[in-house]
């Protein structure tokens, strides 16, 4: 399950809360892996604003009157509502205040295994290509909020094929598996629209030798 | 002309097989569904993208590394052409190793559901491909 966006999440909660493109739902686990929090709460759902690139708006002019969210006009702010649920049915809401410096996106850490090997696979032009591909995923990271804990690049050499050889790049998130497969095809969405302006030699380099895959540090049930 | 001792294959049925295996409880046909759901997807890509004028495959081993390389092509299935390999490593990590196979031990196993929804998916998309327009 991807991050849900205006889109896939419920009917009622979107038309509760009148959310906008600047608004995103993160289930419960998604949010604690941004945050570092622990509660409670068994299932919920959490909406954060972020208007930095619409500083006139002001939540609290089409926000119910219950609804003390959010904005300070001159900075960011990520103030999160947490719904409780009996059933389908919100009873309970608590907005909670956060830091914002405490929301930031944690630094991607980047791991190489036999570093020199894929190096020499990727050759110069194969590490601006690689470079690319991380950027795109540090920007996913940013804007979209994946709970992405950090990237490992394997170099792989194929047991069954003579000389086929690649560089596999892992992103591990920390989230099941199911959400860590839908942050894979939104990447894959992503970076079909990065390739489109790459020039035929990087695309061959990203044919031939990148590959993809994704790996979770939660334990499945 | 003699009787072949392997007729004409549709690489298709190795997934209807694998579906069927699929239900069975036993080990080795749990593993054998997900060795042919690869080789479903695979073969499939392979004959289909020769057919529509995609590659010209060498008809040997070395068709895994060209096939996969292809599916990621821009005018094949773009950047979702890496689930080929995702399919390949989950299926080497099944066909090879016969201990207990789980995804904490093993990182690139899947389990045997995705491997046949994803050799499903590709079929599907490589067979919705457009014939390539011959060049003259």
């Amino acid at each position: 399950m991807a991050v849900k966006t205006r889109e896939s999440m419920p009917t009622k909660l979107y038309t509760l809360y009148d959310m906008d493109e600047n608004e995103r739902v993160y289930t419960y686990r998604q949010w604690q892996s941004l945050i570092g929090t622990k509660s409670d709460f068994v299932y919920s759902y959490i909406i954060a604003g972020a208007a930095k690139s619409r500083p006139n708006l002001s939540y609290e002019q089409k926000a119910t009157s219950s609804r003390k969210l959010l904005l300070d006009r001159e900075r960011t702010l990520w103030k999160p509502i947490i719904i409780r649920y009996v059933e389908t049915i919100p009873v309970q809401e608590i907005v909670e205040e956060v830091d914002e410096s405490a929301v930031a996106a944690p630094p991607i850490e980047i791991v190489y295994e036999n570093q020199k090997l894929v190096e020499a696979l990727l050759g110069n032009e194969g590490k601006v290509v690689l470079e690319k591909v991380i950027s795109l995923i540090e920007d996913s990271v940013r804007r979209d909020n994946w709970p992405l804990t950090k990237v490992v690049v394997h170099y792989v050499k194929d047991f069954e094929v003579d000389d086929w050889q690649y560089a596999l790049v892992v992103l591990l998130f920390n989230s099941d598996l199911d959400n860590a497969e839908g942050y894979l095809r939104d990447f894959y969405n992503k970076l079909d629209i990065l390739t489109e302006r790459f020039s035929d030699q990087e695309q061959g380099i990203l044919e031939r030798l990148l590959y993809f895959d994704v790996g979770t540090n939660i334990s499945e049930a | 002309m003699s009787e072949p001792i392997y007729p004409k294959l549709n690489p298709t049925t190795y997934l209807e097989l694998a579906d069927e295996l699929s239900s069975r409880s036993e080990p080795s046909a749990k593993r054998t569904a997900a060795d042919r759901a690869y080789f479903s997807a695979f073969l499939f890509s392979r004959d289909r993208l020769l057919e529509k004028g995609y590659v010209t495959p060498y008809g040997d081993e070395r068709d895994h590394q060209y096939i996969n390389e292809a599916l990621k092509r821009r005018d094949i299935l773009g950047s979702f052409g890496s689930q080929g390999l995702r399919l390949r490593r989950a299926r080497n990590v099944v066909t090879y190793k016969t201990g207990n196979i789980s995804t904490i031990t093993q990182q690139y196993a899947h389990p045997l559901n995705w491997m046949l929804e994803t050799a499903r998916e590709i079929i599907k998309r490589v067979d919705e491909l457009p014939t390539k327009p011959r060049k003259t």
